[in-house]
This record gives structure tokens, sequence and C-alpha cells, in this order.
């Protein structure tokens, strides 16, 4: 058999092969049971065993080459022709997501970051006695605070005797701080304990504008020992703000108010975008800190109205506002975009 | 409150710039700032307990004991008269309590007429409106002590005996007093009055009344600096709502110290621009109703470090411990001390410690890890919970979370017929009108969907909150998470909602949940949604006539769950099922709807007439010729051995003979 004449005309053949069909016969006439190649080897056994062997290998070599011209035409033919083409620089096809409200995602990112410190998470009502929002956090009802703090008092009966954690003869009222839980807490749990008060919204009658409004979220925060020191305190609030703002931050005491905590102080972080090196930053004025939280070491009175030795034990506490955190880390520029339930802003938050 | 930076100058050798010296207030006392519209004015915020550092003394003392700089005290020299006081004037304080301290002095011969211009330029610079020389004078020195003093005109006062008499007393029911404003008070025998035999001459500690004040022919003049009980002050400065700038230093427990202090300084000061033929009574009258011990704090340098969490060194403690004391006395290590009177805010070893980490500097706090004790943190069920139903939502069900006010509107109660007797009220209102506190969050929801249609024509939106209720006892607030779908379709709304509920309740691994027909006016179609015979919460279409409310073209479901309720079925673990071992058997069955029978009792014929049949999907609901046809998947199979098609077709037929038995056509 002429080996040359063979694959010639099969490679010539295979060529102009454009359909499929054509293919499959092609298959059949060349490397198929009725093929003259096939015919040929079953003629091998007539022959001398040198000769059966040369041909032999000569035949398979001629079966493995067409074997392979077959699969490349075929791969020519229909792998890369298989469809028709379109442009890729199209817009993928969008996907609807979910977003989680901002306020709930750091709420999460909260949890997260105390729980990973050990922290207590605690919760308590909004609708609270005036009793917890204010006497037992030191603030009688003489005292100036009580001013500042405009309060949204409620048109309901004040309970004649103590009705589950409501005292008697306290007026109700929405909680002003998250505040009332530490004593709530206090009255459960004996110190030592770290906590933290979750799902704290809280409200104040004040008229609204770009800083302020009159509901707003905050995360209070305790932590009580022997000797638990405002440096404690310090570690403490760090940790937590390098977490937040995803950059390493440092915090600066101030001396200030409030009625619950002795010493008192106003918490400043560092500028997270100038690091105080821009006397122009937008975002700090140029001072190089932000004004950031409230925080103190716990009133041995607060101690005290909870039933427990203010000299055994001491602790500090802090809270802070949801909305100027977030306001702060993302540049948003009105507080009142929280509880706006425009999807324009929600949607803006992927997480 | 206003400060001169160099009325400061006057009291200590300041050489700071007051840039600089705001800066240094900020760092070790109170929040300060420059004025931005006068270069030499100091905004500072001071709290309510440190009424000590309520005058440009307070805040130079302040001032010398961050800076170490001496205090210059106001000098106090004036020539006295052989007259006395006692001899004209007579002081009777009805209410000892309300009346810590009464002092008076008595000036004849002096001249009404203007201030100079330094002390009419400092009270302008400071916010006071200069007067005549005897009014600005009290008040130049309540700004430069604290004291506030109010000034009678001697001759105005009715005589008694050939004597003047004031009476501190509490007003008559119904007694009716004109301020220096013309304003008219009826008062309620609640407020402390100063007064003479005849009339009420001032509101004690607040405001001067019409009658006795200075005019421009007065003579001889009565100076009362007096120091009055905070609550009645406050109470009534309140209740009147009257606030001044004598009531704000009362009403924060002002040291009785400073009475007789604030009148030297007075008369000096009048002595020196009231130069002429001035008579000035040698003594004062000095009631004292109610002298205070001084307080005694025990205190060592182990408690404040150990508050601080550094090491306060014992030199800077007695420095810092002698800025606020009369006396110290130690004894081991312990130290007593006696605070000086005017510190009205130390009161306790905490109260110290803050005075001296502050004047030391906060900057030397620095972060220490605290050592603590180990264990897992406890963490409420229902904040787990909340956060994990707010993850479904919005990963892995598409919808927006929305966070609202808890509150709504007068309007709100006529347009969802809500009883007033179920609501909280606010005494007040919020802004924009909000003056109850939400009972469901529907109402809200509505208001969200109708903002958002401005920007969006279908979505998908859920919130979880408080709701509130209005009891016999007390106020009620649950939990509670709703959520709706907006969009054309009302069907396809509703099912939608429907099935994400399904698969919430599949996720959570809830049994026993059924959808039941019920009623509820503000929806259309309504589903109550039971969990254990439990109703936890509804789901509906949205009722045309509140769609129409609030302006909507289009239409919207709505559900909401009580999570309360809900939490409490949830937790029990979903086992693992073993994968089948024989293939599964599928068959396609469309029928055309009953007018009798309801899709869930097509369903129940279906799924009761074959043994084998595990498996019931809908997958299409068409409408062809005004006639509705579901199609359904059905799914045969046996655990323990593969099915043949004849039995399958076997059960088939069943399912097609019972559905023929009630009429329903098969398609």
């Amino acid at each position: 058999m002429d080996f040359e004449k063979y694959q010639k005309q099969a490679e010539d053949e295979l060529t102009k092969i454009t359909k499929e069909e054509q293919l499959k016969n092609w298959k059949a006439k060349y490397l198929g049971r009725k093929s003259e190649l096939s015919q040929y080897l079953k003629t091998l056994v007539n022959f001398s065993q040198e000769e059966r062997r040369k041909q032999g290998l000569l035949a398979n070599d001629l079966r493995k080459k067409l074997e392979f011209f077959y699969n490349k035409r075929y791969q020519e033919l229909f792998f890369e022709e298989k469809s028709e083409s379109f442009d890729v620089t199209q817009d993928g096809i969008e996907v609807e997501l979910g977003h989680l409200n901002i306020l709930t995602h750091l709420e999460k990112e909260i949890i997260e970051i105390f729980k990973g410190l050990g922290f207590d998470i605690a919760i308590g009502p909004e609708i609270e006695s005036e009793y917890y929002n204010f006497d037992a956090l030191n603030i009688p009802f003489w005292h100036p605070a009580r001013d500042e703090m405009d309060t949204f008092w409620l048109d309901l009966e004040k309970p004649e005797k103590n009705i589950n954690l409501y005292p008697a003869n306290k007026k109700f009222l929405l909680r002003t701080h998250t505040s009332p839980v530490q004593i709530r807490y206090l009255k459960t749990h004996q110190p030592p304990f770290k906590m933290i008060v979750a799902d704290g919204k809280a409200y104040r009658n004040e008229s609204t504008d770009a800083r302020h409004d009159f509901q707003f979220t905050q995360v209070e925060g305790m932590m009580t020992g022997s000797d638990i020191s405002l440096a404690n305190l310090k570690y403490v609030l760090e940790e937590f703000l390098s977490k937040f703002f995803e950059i390493k931050v440092e915090t600066r005491f101030l001396p200030s108010y409030f009625p619950f905590v002795e010493p008192g102080l106003e918490v400043n972080v560092s500028c997270v975008s100038c690091f105080g090196k821009n006397k122009n930053c937008k975002v700090c004025g140029g001072t190089g800190w932000l004004e950031i939280l409230g925080a103190g070491m716990v009133h041995p009175k607060v101690f005290k109205m909870a039933g427990y030795d203010p000299n055994k034990y001491q602790g500090f506490a802090f809270g802070i506002g949801y909305e100027r955190l977030l306001m702060t880390k993302y540049q948003i520029n009105d507080i009142r975009l929280f509880n706006s339930g425009d999807l324009r802003f929600i949607r803006q938050f992927k997480f | 409150m206003k400060f001169s930076y160099n009325w400061l100058k006057d009291c200590l050798d300041l050489k700071l710039p007051i840039e600089k010296l705001a800066e240094v207030l900020n760092l070790y006392a109170f929040e300060t700032e420059v004025s931005s519209n006068n270069k030499d004015i100091l905004e500072i915020k001071i709290p309510a307990n440190r009424i000590d550092a309520y005058s440009h003394l307070g805040i130079a003392r302040e001032i010398s004991n961050i800076l170490n700089l001496k205090l210059k005290e106001p000098k106090i020299f004036y020539p006295k008269s052989q007259e006395k006081i006692k001899d004209y004037l007579q002081v009777e304080t009805l209410q000892k309590k309300l009346v810590r301290r009464y002092s008076a002095a008595l000036a004849f011969n002096i001249k009404v007429g203007e201030s100079p211009k330094w002390l009419k330029d400092r009270l302008i610079s400071c916010g006071l409106r200069p007067i005549n020389n005897i009014v600005d004078l009290t008040n130049y020195v309540m700004l430069e002590i604290g004291q506030p003093l109010h000034a009678f005109d001697f001759d105005k006062l009715a005589d008694f005996k050939n004597k003047k008499t004031i009476i501190v007393r509490l007003s008559k029911k119904g007694e009716k007093i004109t301020t220096l404003e013309n304003i008219n008070y009826i008062l309620t025998g609640q407020e402390l009055l100063i007064s003479d035999f005849k009339k009420p001459l001032a509101l004690a500690g607040i405001k001067g009344g019409i009658g006795p004040e200075i005019d421009k022919n007065t003579k001889n003049i009565v100076i009362e600096a007096a120091n009055f009980e905070p609550l009645n002050i406050r109470q009534t400065s309140k209740a009147l709502n009257l606030k001044t700038d004598a009531s704000l230093r009362f009403e924060n427990n002002l040291d009785p110290n400073l009475t007789t202090i604030a009148l030297n300084r007075f008369l000096t000061l009048l002595s020196e621009i009231n130069q002429s033929q001035i008579k000035i009574c040698k003594d004062f009258i000095d009631v004292y109703n109610f002298k205070e011990k001084p307080k005694i704090i025990l205190v060592s340098p182990l408690k404040i470090s150990k508050i601080a969490g550094f090491d306060f060194k014992k030199a800077d403690f007695e420095k810092y411990l002698k800025t606020v004391a009369n006396k110290i006395s130690v004894k081991d290590n312990n130290y007593l001390v006696e605070i000086k009177s005017f510190r009205r805010d130390l009161e306790t070893v905490e109260d110290l410690s803050e005075e001296l980490i502050r004047l030391k500097g906060l900057n030397n706090v620095t972060s220490s890890v605290p050592l603590t004790f180990i264990k897992y943190p406890e963490i409420p069920k229902i904040v787990e919970f909340k956060l994990k139903i707010s993850e479904i939502f919005a990963r892995d069900f598409g919808f927006d979370e929305i966070v609202n006010y808890s509150f709504i509107k007068e309007q709100d109660l006529t347009r969802w017929n809500l009883n007033k007797n179920n609501l909280i009220k606010l005494t007040t209102p919020a802004s924009f009108g909000y003056s109850y506190l939400r009972p469901n969050l529907l109402i809200k929801i509505l208001e969200n969907i109708s903002l958002n249609l401005k920007n969006f024509n279908e979505f998908k939106i859920f919130e979880t909150g408080k709701v509130f209720e209005k009891t016999n006892e007390l106020p009620v607030e649950t939990l509670y998470l709703a959520g709706a779908i907006v969009g054309r379709d009302k069907e396809n709304n509703f099912l939608k909602l429907k099935g994400y509920l399904e698969k919430l309740f599949e996720i959570l691994n809830i049994q026993d949940l059924i959808f039941k027909k019920g009623v509820d006016k503000r929806f259309e179609e309504t589903l109550k949604i039971l969990v254990n015979n439990k109703e936890l919460g509804v789901l509906g279409n949205i009722s045309s006539s509140y769609l129409k409310i609030y302006d909507l073209k289009t239409k919207a479901a709505y559900f909401e769950l009580n999570l309360e309720k809900l939490v409490k079925s949830y937790g029990s673990l979903k086992l693992f099922t073993p994968l089948l071992k024989f293939p599964k058997v599928k068959r396609d069955l469309s029928l055309w709807a009953s007018n009798n029978l309801t899709f869930l009792q097509i369903k129940e014929i279906i799924k009761n007439s074959s043994r084998l049949l595990k498996d019931i999907k809908l997958f299409d609901r068409i409408t062809i010729d005004n006639r509705k046809s579901y199609a359904f998947h059905l799914e045969f199979f046996d655990e323990d051995r593969t099915l043949t098609e004849e039995e399958v077709e076997k059960e088939m037929a069943k399912i097609i003979t019972s559905l023929k038995k009630f009429n329903i056509e098969i398609r």
C-alpha cells in the first residue's frame, strides 16, 4: 500500500471539509473499519514476520497522523467557530444587592470588636424611668444637667408602686443616653466586669440641623474592677478606634464634666485624614484632633446607688455617638440622613 | 461665659498670648475659644459644678495653678465713716434655710451718673449693658469676684420705727411683683422675696423689682450681697422662665464666704469713682444663718495613682493638693485635707483625683492593657437574632434596610384611625410635629415608600425597631421586623414576600409555620403568620385607600413579625438528612384553577392521593382566556428502591382521578 499517497489524498480532502457530516464521512473513509488502511492491516497476517512488523509500524504511524489531523480539523471547525462573538467591553449585567443600614453595620462592627476584647453585651428599654436616666446617675431632679439634656417626657401616669424595674413615683421619659443601662447592668452583675450597651437608640428634644437630630444612637461602655484606671480606658478606646478607623490612632484626654463620672473627660482622636499635618485640613480644622466621645471614671455615687462600696471598686465608662463616628469616617455632611429612609443614602454603603 | 484677657492680666502676671492661653485652658481646665469678633475675649464653657470659676478672679486662680503664677488679689481699701449700719437698717430673714447668708452695706451721699470709660468697656466686652455707675459697679464686682450684688435706693425703702427694714420671706399666694423690665409676675407662695414692710423689692437672687431702684436722684444706697439656697432659686427661675446672671450663680451653689469680700470690693471701687462727699458705714449687716463646716477628704498619692494609671509623684501630689487645701495633715502617707470653701465641687477622693490629674496634665495618662479575667462574653439572644435577620434580609434576600424615627405625627392618628388611648404621647412634640411613639412600623414604611418612589420604581425595604403601646400597667415596647415589596403587580409582590418569609423560617429552622387567611383593615389580602398556633405577625397587600392617602400610584405588599416572640422559637439544630441512594422520578402536571377550591386545597388533594409523591412545587401560573392555570413539578421516590415507570404512571393516574372527583380539569 502507498502510505504517502493515502496520506496526501486524505489531507487534501480534509482541508476542503466544512461540515460536521463531511468530517464524519472522512473519518469513516480513512480511519473507519472499512477504510483502505484497516483493510490493509487485516492482510498483514499473510506477510513474513519481519515484513509484518515493518508494515505494521508504518500503518500505525499513519493512523496516528490521520487521527491527529482529524482532531485538529475538528477543533478548527467546531470549537473555535462554535458561536457568534460579542463585544466584551459592554457593561456587566447589574446584580441587585440588598444593603444593610450603615447604623446596623456599625453595630455589628462594635459588637465584634468589643466581643473580641471580652466585653459583655447589654441592652435596655428606650422608655426609661427618670430614676435610671437621671437620679441613679447622680443627676438629681435639681441638677442643671437635666436642663442640658432636653428630655422627651412621656404623657404617662407615674407608677404608684415599684413594678419590675420601674420605681414608684418616677416619671417616664425617652432615654436621653444609654447610661441608664449601666445602672440596670450593675444591679444584676457584680464587679469586676466589662460591658457595652448595644441597640442604643436615644432621644433628645432639640431642634435639628446638620449636626443635631432628636434621635441618635449611642454605644455605652463600662469596665469595673479593683484597679481599672484611666490608662486602661485609653487602651480600650485606642483599640476600638483604631479598628473602627482601620488605621492606628491616638487619643487625647481633655477635662470635661458629666455628673456620672469623675474625672470626666472629653476624648479626642488624632485626625484620621491629615494626621495633624495639614493646617487647612477640612476634617479637623487644622487642629489635628477630632472631638469624638465623652468618658470618665464611674462616679462613686453611681456605685453607691447600685449598692456597691465605692472604696472597693472603680472603673471607667464611655459613651460614643454612632452618627458622629460615621460622619467623621465617611465625611457625611448631614446627621438627618441617617433616619431619612432615603435609599439614595442607604445604598451608598456596601459592606 | 465671656472673659476679658486684659482683665485676667490684672489678676496675674500673664505673658502668654491669648491664643496660647486658650490652648492651655482647653488642655488643663475648660473648653475655651478665642471669640471670633473680639480678640480680647475668651469664650469659656464652665461646667455647673465649677461655680468658683464663674468670675475673672476664679479663672485667674485656675490659670495660676496651671502655670504656677502668683495670683494678685483685687485691692480692698476705702475710707470708713463712724456711722454704724444698725442705726439705719435692719434685716430679718424669715426663711433661715433658704437664706444662708445676707450681708448688706450702706453708703451715703453717693452720686449717680455715667460710669467711667474703662468700666463701661469691660462690661460691654463681657456682654453686659452699662446703666449707671452704681448698677455697673455691682455687675463689675459680680464678673470679677463671682458674687451677685444688688443696690437699693435707701430712701425709697419704707420706714419702720425710724429705721428701714429689709425682710427676706416667701411670697404670698397671688402676690404681684413688677421687675425692672416692667414685666409682671403673679407669685405662688414658693418664691423667695426681698421686701420691706410694705412691698416686695426684688425676686431674691434673680431680679430686682420696680420701686427701690437706683435713679439719677439717688443719694444713699443699700448694697445687698446674699447667698440663697440653690434649689429654691433654680425652681423659681425655671417656673418664671427668668434666667439671669444672678440666678445662674446662686443656683449653682455659690460660696457663702464671698458676700463680705464682694461688699468690700464694691465699696473700694465706689470710693474710687465717687470721691466727693461719700460716707460709708463702718460695718456691715451680716446675717449668717447657715455656716458650713469645712469639707475634709482623706487621700493618698497611691489612691490617685490607682485612678490615673500612672505613678503620681509625692512632690506633685503635695504641690497640687495645696491649691485647694486650707490645711493638710499627713499620717503614714495618708493626707487629711481641709478643702477651701470656694471649691464647692470637691467632696470625695475621686473629685480630688480629677483635680490633681488634670493639673498634672491628662497627657501623662498613657495607654495600658487592663489585667483582667477570661470569660466568654454574655450576649442577649435577641441582639444576635436581630443582626442575623437583618443580614438575611439584606444579604440573602436583597432588601435595603431602613432606620426610621420612632415617632408618628398627629395627622397619622386620623389617617390610620388610631386609638389615642393606646398611644404614648410626648408632653412636647419633637421637630416636624412628631408627637406620638409609633405603634407599628407600617406608618413610617409607607412614608419611606412614598419618598423613594421619586427615585425608584420597584424596591424591597425592611426595618427592625421598637414599637410602643400604652397599657393599664407599664408602657410596652416590643422589637418588630417589618418589610415591604413595592411594584406594579400586587400578586407578584405578595407571593414574593410570602416566599421570602417561607425561606426565612427555613433558614431559622422554625417549624410549624402556618399562613392563615385573616382580616385586617389595613390590607386587601391578609395572611396571619402563625408559629405553634401563636400569631407572630401578618402579611398583606396594603389597602388601596391607604396607598391613595399617600398618593402612591403603585402597589405594595407588607409584613411584620414580632421578633421577641419569634426568637423564642428559634435555636433548634437542623440535623443532616442522608442523601438519597435511589433516583427521583419527576413529572409535570398542569391543571385549571377551580372556582370552589383554593390553591391550597387543590395542593392537599394532590398530596393526599399518592404515598410515593414526596414533593410538589408550583412552577408556573398563567391566565389563558380569563382562566387561571397552575403547573406543578411533582417528585416521586422511595428511600429503599428505584421506582419503575409503571409505578409512577399508576401514582399519576391516582392523582388525576382524585382531582377529577373534585371537578378539577387537567390541562
